[in-house]
């Protein structure tokens, strides 16, 4: 391998520009670190977008779409999904994932942390929301969140950033139909400004926000933090993919190896490595990162590097109404949520539950696709009364369900393939199990009455696709036992210490929530400790 | 002509598809009348020129003669006709035409009005209390 000389040596050296990784840069370099950050992807370009004009739903199926199948961009690497019931979600390149993310923002609940204490099964987490709510509230401030607080599903949201984005006479036809039934329902969060906001612009309503949104109105982190970070000296690396972690004789991690635009590779050494490459990219670099030491993978003592993938199976119930709502005139993301089904109740049969949000159904071109309509074919004599009939009049309920870990659900390296440094892409393997499938079931059925409750005059439960892997957790689980799990409460690998894991990989198990608050919110206590504990070694050295 | 642009044998075999369809019903135009062949295919091509070869290919899989309704191309199960169908409806959507006779053209600016009822709103949600299970 040509190393060519590194730059300087920095403090902290960061791989992955998404919303972990730029919060673990915000919060070292305000304590005065030396950060360099890796990024495989490059900055989003905006002005490529098409959320206002009329090419929306056209360049949402390739440009802008988030499968990096179907995208195929230069920084997508290679992923064999033929062993998956999901294919992943994802965006390589500044602020990540959340590039695309609809920006729904929910903290999880308590019992999301003591899944084990509570229900008998999986793991607890080793930290609990308790330990965790300072750090959301710091969150939800840099991420520019609007919401309506006061929420009785959680045990203190006493304020948000900004008020909440309009809920639409979707959204309230919805509540009113709730409050009818004695349900819980609630006006959406969201990392959406509702008004001028730091980086962020007030929102516009567009409902266009995993497309591009233009406005800046929907907080990733290439609006609210990279252009900050650079202002403050973080040195953030593009188009670079990092290829390995190296470790010393002792087992310390000391520098990250990068292959650059250039294809020269270079190595970056640091004090401390962060790894926010997510779900799937942290797994792969943990595997690429073998040594006598450490031969099946660095920190991978456990085995459990890449086991217990978890990525919320998804359900859509459509309701099609008489009322004209055009729903799409607001915020995509969430107008409403509902946590009714979200705790287990033993009589149903399966444990642990899902998170429902109201969702827009899309224009014309979305009227006639196969999801979420299902498979029969619409065109011919009946093509126009059915675009007329649900266009502007249509909505769903988008369920998130909680999966449990299982070790044989896990991602590896598939070294048929290689991406544009060389290195092996990845091999998910992801069915689905009962209790998720009876979980599922249970939530599609209640949403349907939902539906039928606000005055649906058809439901149509969605057909299951494929293209649902928004949220990758588990494949670096955390946990006290270093024979059972691959990081510690703080991120750190037991077996490295300088090795710190902020993404959902570390979730030990996958909540029914949206994941990125969590995400943001674990890197921002995992960082903070790191600073403390580093701060205490100085003065007393 | 470059590879998203289609020949004139081409484009007169979509015109008369696209109104098997998208035929003229309803107060709609037909597709060919909404010139989905001409001006509108081009157009999904100059975003999406990677449709262009399942268009060709679609349009290709359909033998003479052609089949007189929908149902009848139906029956044909040709599995990349979906694909041109896509094509022809996003074409069809782009006319402004007939964007404006279905109320949809493109997302536009809605300023901000916050809900101003939402505390009376969720009261029925408030007076039934905490949902969560506490931190055991
Ligand atoms: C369409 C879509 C909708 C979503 N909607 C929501 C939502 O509404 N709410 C919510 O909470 N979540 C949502 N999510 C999920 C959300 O985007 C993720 O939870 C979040 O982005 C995770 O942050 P992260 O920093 O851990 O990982 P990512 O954001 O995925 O960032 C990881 C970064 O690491 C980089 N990287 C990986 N490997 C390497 C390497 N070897 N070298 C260099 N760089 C590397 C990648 O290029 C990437 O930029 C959605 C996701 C998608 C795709
Ligand atoms: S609705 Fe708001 S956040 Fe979404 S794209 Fe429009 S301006 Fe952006």
């Amino acid at each position: 391998m040509e190393l060519s000389s590194s730059h300087d040596r920095a403090d902290v050296v960061i791989v992955g520009a998404g919303p972990a990784g730029a919060v673990a840069a915000r919060r070292f370099v305000e304590d005065g670190f030396s950060v360099v950050c890796i990024e495989q992807g490059d900055w989003p370009d905006y002005s490529r977008s098409h959320v206002a004009d009329e090419y929306l739903e056209l360049s949402a199926g390739k440009e802008w779409n988030p499968q990096p199948t179907v995208r195929r961009s230069f920084s997508d690497y290679p992923i064999d999904t033929s062993r998956s019931d999901v294919e992943p979600l994802i965006w390589n390149g500044v602020g990540g994932s959340a590039v695309m993310y609809a920006g729904i923002w929910m903290r999880l609940m308590p019992s999301d942390f003591r899944v084990r204490s509570l229900d008998g099964v999986a793991d607890d987490w080793p930290l609990s929301y308790e330990d965790l709510a300072p750090f959301y509230e710091r969150i939800e401030r840099d991420f520019g969140v609007s919401g309506y607080p006061g929420d009785p599903a959680f045990p203190d949201i006493d304020s948000y950033p900004m008020k909440a984005a309009p809920i639409g006479p979707h959204g309230r036809m919805m509540a009113e139909a709730h409050n009818r039934l004695g349900w819980h329902w609630w006006p959406g969060s969201n990392a959406i400004a509702t008004e001028d906001y730091r980086n962020q612009g007030a929102c516009v309503q567009r409902g266009a926000c995993m497309w591009g949104c233009i406005n800046k109105a929907k907080a990733s982190p290439d609006v609210t933090h990279w252009p900050d970070l650079l202002t403050q000296g973080v040195r953030l690396i593009t188009r670079a993919v990092a290829q390995e972690i190296e470790t010393d004789a002792a087992g310390r991690a000391t520098a990250v190896v990068y292959t650059g635009d250039d294809g020269v590779t270079r190595r970056q050494e640091a004090d401390v490595v962060v790894v926010a490459a997510n779900g799937l990219g942290t797994p792969r670099l943990l595997q690429l990162s073998t040594s006598t030491r450490f031969p099946n993978g660095l920190a991978n003592g456990s085995g459990l590097v890449g086991k217990r993938l978890m990525m919320h199976p998804f359900a859509t119930v459509v309701g099609v109404f008489d009322d004209k709502l055009d729903p799409w005139k607001g915020v995509w993301g969430q107008p409403v949520y509902s946590l009714e089904f979200y705790e287990t109740v033993k009589e149903r049969g399966f444990v642990r539950g899902a998170k429902w949000n109201v969702t827009p159904t899309g224009g014309p071109q979305a009227m006639t696709a196969a999801f979420p309509w299902g498979g029969s074919e619409i065109w011919g004599e009946g093509f126009h009364d059915t675009v007329r009939d649900r266009l502007g009049h249509s909505l769903a309920w988008g369920i998130v369900a909680e999966d449990l870990p299982e070790e044989h659900n896990r991602v590896e390296l598939d070294h048929s393939t290689r991406d544009r440094a060389g290195l092996p892409g990845v091999r998910m393997t992801y069915r689905t199990s009962q209790n998720t499938k009876d979980l599922l079931a249970f939530n599609v059925e209640r949403a349907s009455e939902s539906l039928r409750e606000a005055g649906a005059k058809e439901t149509i439960v969605a057909p299951m696709i494929r293209e649902t892997g928004w949220h990758i957790l588990g494949t670096a689980t955390m946990g006290e036992d270093a024979a059972s799990s691959v990081v510690d409460q703080w991120g750190r690998a037991h077996e490295v210490p300088n090795l710190i894991i902020v993404d959902g990989s570390t979730w030990p198990t996958s909540s029914g929530m949206n994941p990125t608050p969590t995400i943001a919110a674990f890197s921002l206590r995992a960082i903070e400790h790191a600073v403390t504990e580093r701060r205490s070694q100085a003065v007393s050295s | 002509m470059t590879a998203a642009e289609l020949t004139a044998a081409e484009r007169s075999k979509l015109a008369a598809v696209a109104d098997l369809l998208i035929p003229r019903a309803s107060g709609m135009p037909s597709a060919s009348e909404a010139l989905v062949h001409e001006e509108f295919i081009d157009r999904v091509f100059s975003v999406r020129p990677d449709l262009a070869d399942g268009v060709r290919s679609g349009l290709a899989d359909i033998a003479d003669p052609l089949p007189a309704s929908f149902p009848e191309l139906q029956a044909r199960a040709l599995p990349r006709v979906r694909a041109l169908a896509e094509a022809v409806t996003a074409a069809y959507f782009l006319n402004p035409q007939v964007a404006q006779l279905v109320g949809y053209r493109k997302r536009s600016v809605i300023p901000i009005r916050f809900d101003e009822d939402l505390d009376a709103l969720v009261s029925s949600v408030n007076a039934r209390g905490p949902i969560y299970r506490p931190t055991p």
